[in-house]
């Protein structure tokens, strides 16, 4: 038997125990005021409101008379209510100083020492400015959490941690499919991801987890495989790192991994960094895939190798940076603060009574300013996918543990022998039919009265002549299989180690250093470019008219790019790029234009080929014929 | 540098397009030939010969137009000679002229006065300048972003 890892835990321990055995560190940004904390002090300076359909809302209990039991309590509500919390929001907390020192426009981040060092926005191009402006002017029309709460929330939670800091997890585990799934569960009581970090959103209350996954590799031994960590709504392999890859994973003391939490946005990141993160547009998301077309097109057209990669991702998303950088309070095992432990199981009544948002509703359509739901449940109610099916979330479902391995890919293989045996004979069969009907055929193929049975043969000869390339070709299937399964086993066998990456699709990389190199100048511009280009554009509007506007409009256009070009040391590439895009403006006038003589050109050009090849043809057998022989 | 490296060999698309880069440069010739004799630093004579001979499209600006056009014309000229040499700069800077030609092109579209000979060609230009033949020449091919290993799907 082997000599257990110092990461590896007995399998008989106690749900807590497992869970506190390899409870992670979570490394915070400086100036990130919202650390996981207890809900039971958060419910308490809650008041529980229901959102009536015609608009109207509605306190069910006030602050100070809400427990978590009575949270739990079911209540009788017409469909299409919405049952909500409020923190900060609540209306006893209007009068609250923190709402009265509110300073305009300065993020309560900066002023607790968060540096967010180069401007988000001249991180990023254009049309993400754009997009951005376009999110900061949609913020006027949707329900968002107003700027008071953000400060009034900061100071409640001052209040409630100065009297006692607790740190705490809920946690829990899930055992399924050979896997151990430790699934720690934070609960955040504000998320100021907008107004504290330059994010997307604002919302009070927040749930994030974090999973660590084992396996039973020997009896009685437990062995950690995976980490995963939740981030913003993404799902799938991307979200999991191998325990092994300790160049993206990070792991105290052989059993904490440590996972770097977004400022204000709590989403997690393996390694220390500032992130550039694509929130998809999904209205754009029925252009994606004619854009994907003609991107392809371009590909082939021009020999541009440009992208695999880029096919994973989206192509109509707004870039927003996130600070996951780790400069900031640590909680876990040999950190500044050590965890609190509640179990989830047996789950509690609020955990799955409560289909509530955890905080203020604000009827944003979007739902990013809305409050989440506890850990079961999404904000309209639905079953949440990473708390009911952690594997799946991971994309861990289609995933054997490595001490099954050996044996699903024997059942496998006998599966495919079973069927190459089963083909072999069905194979055989069919052949032999088709011998003995090609047989027959012949045999009567010459007698006129036969005629009509002779065409009924040849068809029925045709239909088992298709079954049977059909089976031939699964059987030439089921070899290749079986060599790949025998391949796989000799490598088990032989210890190679698979790629712990192999199941990424889109790797999130912290910025690196040189992609940073900006000016001052480049950042006030990237501040003022979109406000200055409207004005132009306003400008240009009242000043001119007709064809002069619309080149005066282009050539406006073209110099804003080829300044924010010369600011990101971009100018050939960017210039390239218009250059193409106006080529295939001018190629689709053309088209326009001469189309009638174009298609009279192609048919020339068609007719032309055609002769000359036939010639060539005609002249290589001419040669051929006066050789002699 | 190492003279035992033989010059690359030039590929006949780089040939073929730098003559037609040549022809283009011609049409900025005359062009700038007429902004030239509208400013009037020819003699009577010779503008009168070149104004005859082209037709008169100067507008106003003329002055303004005429120093563009004779620097387009130059860089022009330096472009020919970096394609035939085969210079990564003289690709750049192409782009750049054509990119500068198009915009033209399509302004004179929309102000009713097209060259259509014109835009045809630059557009047949553009397209052999980005033949992945043409930028492996001059050494403009993008960097494989893509990882050296086949990435699976989740699993």
């Amino acid at each position: 038997m082997s000599q257990p890892s110092q990461s590896s835990a007995p399998a008989d321990l106690s749900d807590a125990d497992l869970l506190r055995r390899y409870e992670p560190v979570l490394r915070f940004t400086r100036g990130e005021a919202y650390f996981p904390s207890d809900i039971d002090r958060y419910v308490e300076h809650c008041s529980l409101w229901v959102s009536h359909v015609n608009g109207y809302d509605e306190c069910l209990i006030p602050r100070g008379q809400l427990t978590l039991d009575r949270l739990a309590e079911q209540r009788w509500l017409e469909p299409g209510t919405v049952e909500y919390l409020r923190f900060a929001a609540d209306p006893d907390n209007a009068a609250m100083p923190a709402r009265r020192k509110l300073t305009s426009g300065s993020s309560t981040a900066l002023k607790r020492g968060f540096n967010p060092g180069i401007s988000r926005l001249a991180r990023v191009g254009y049309l993400s400015r754009l997009a951005d402006a376009g999110i900061s002017l949609s913020m006027l029309v949707r329900g968002r959490v107003p700027a008071a709460t953000a400060a009034i929330a900061e100071q409640l939670t001052n209040d409630i941690q100065a009297s006692q800091p607790r740190y705490r997890y809920y946690g829990r585990v899930v055992r399924e499919g050979g896997w151990i799934c430790l699934n720690y569960w934070f609960f955040y009581f504000y998320d100021d991801w907008r107004s504290g970090f330059d994010g997307v959103n604002d919302h009070e209350a927040d749930w994030e987890n974090v999973s660590v996954v084992l396996y039973e590799a020997e009896a009685g031994r437990l062995e950690p495989a995976w980490a995963v960590f939740s981030c913003h709504d993404f799902t799938g392999g991307d979200l999991r790192r191998r325990w092994d890859d300790r160049e993206q994973l990070e792991i105290v003391a052989d059993t904490h991994p440590v996972a770097y939490v977004g400022g204000g946005s709590h989403a997690h990141y393996f390694r220390p960094g500032e992130y550039l993160i694509e929130s998809e547009v999904a209205w754009l998301k029925r252009l994606e895939r004619p854009a994907r077309i003609v991107r392809r097109a371009w590909r082939k057209l021009f020999g541009d190798e440009d992208a695999v990669i880029e096919d994973n991702r989206p192509l109509f998303a707004i870039p927003f940076v996130e600070y996951a950088r780790g400069d900031g309070l640590s909680i876990g095992a040999q950190q500044q603060h050590t965890w609190e432990q509640s179990l989830l199981d047996p789950a509690p009544a609020w955990l799955h009574d409560f289909h509530g948002m955890w905080g203020m509703f604000v009827r944003d359509p979007v739902g990013g300013e809305n409050a989440p739901a506890g850990p079961m449940y999404n904000r309209d109610g639905q079953p949440r996918f990473a708390w009911h099916s952690p594997l799946e979330y991971a994309g861990l479902d289609a995933v054997p543990t490595p001490a099954q391995t050996p044996a699903m890919l024997d059942a496998r293989r006998a599966t495919v022998l079973a069927r190459r045996q089963e083909l072999d004979r069905l194979i055989a069969d069919k052949l032999s039919e088709l011998q003995m009907l090609g047989a027959g055929n012949a045999a009567v193929a010459g007698l006129t009265f036969f005629q009509p049975d002779v065409q009924a043969g040849e068809r029925q000869m045709e239909a088992l002549q298709s079954d049977l390339r059909q089976l031939q070709r699964e059987q030439i299937d089921n070899g290749e299989w079986l060599r790949a399964i025998d391949d796989r086993v000799k490598a088990l066998q032989a210890g190679v180690v698979d790629d712990p990456r192999a199941h990424i699709r889109v790797m999130q990389s912290p910025l690196q250093p040189e992609a940073l190199r900006f000016g001052t100048l480049a950042q006030i511009w990237s501040a003022t470019s979109i406000g200055l280009l409207l004005i132009g554009v306003a400008a240009i509007l009242m000043l001119t008219a007709g064809k002069t506007a619309l080149g005066a409009l282009a050539l406006m256009l073209v110099i804003f790019l080829l300044v924010d070009s010369a600011f990101r040391r971009n100018v050939t590439s960017d210039a390239t790029k218009i250059s193409i895009t106006l080529a295939v403006i001018t190629s689709v006038l053309l088209i326009i234009t001469f189309w009638w003589q174009l298609s009279v050109a192609a048919i020339v050009g068609i007719g032309l080929y055609l002769a000359i090849s036939n010639l060539r043809v005609l002249w290589a057998s001419a040669r051929a014929t006066r050789k002699p022989k | 540098m190492n003279k035992n490296v033989p010059p690359a060999r030039r590929p006949a698309i780089v040939t073929v397009l730098a003559v037609l880069f040549g022809i283009e440069t011609l049409a900025m010739l005359m062009l700038s030939l007429i902004y030239l004799a509208e400013t009037g630093i020819f003699s009577q004579r010779v503008a009168d010969m070149v104004l005859s001979e082209l037709s008169d499209v100067a507008g106003p600006f003329v002055v303004i137009r005429a120093i563009g056009a004779t620097a387009l014309l130059i860089a022009c000229f330096a472009t020919t000679i970096g394609l035939l040499r085969m210079r990564r700069w003289a690709w750049n800077s192409g782009m750049v002229i054509l990119g500068i030609h198009l915009a033209e092109g399509l302004g004179e579209f929309v102000q009713g006065s097209p060259g259509f000979g014109f835009m045809f060609l630059t557009v047949l230009i553009v397209f052999l300048f980005n033949q992945y033949a043409v930028r492996k020449a001059f050494g403009v091919v993008k960097e494989n972003r893509v990882p050296t290993k086949p990435v699976k799907r989740a699993g």
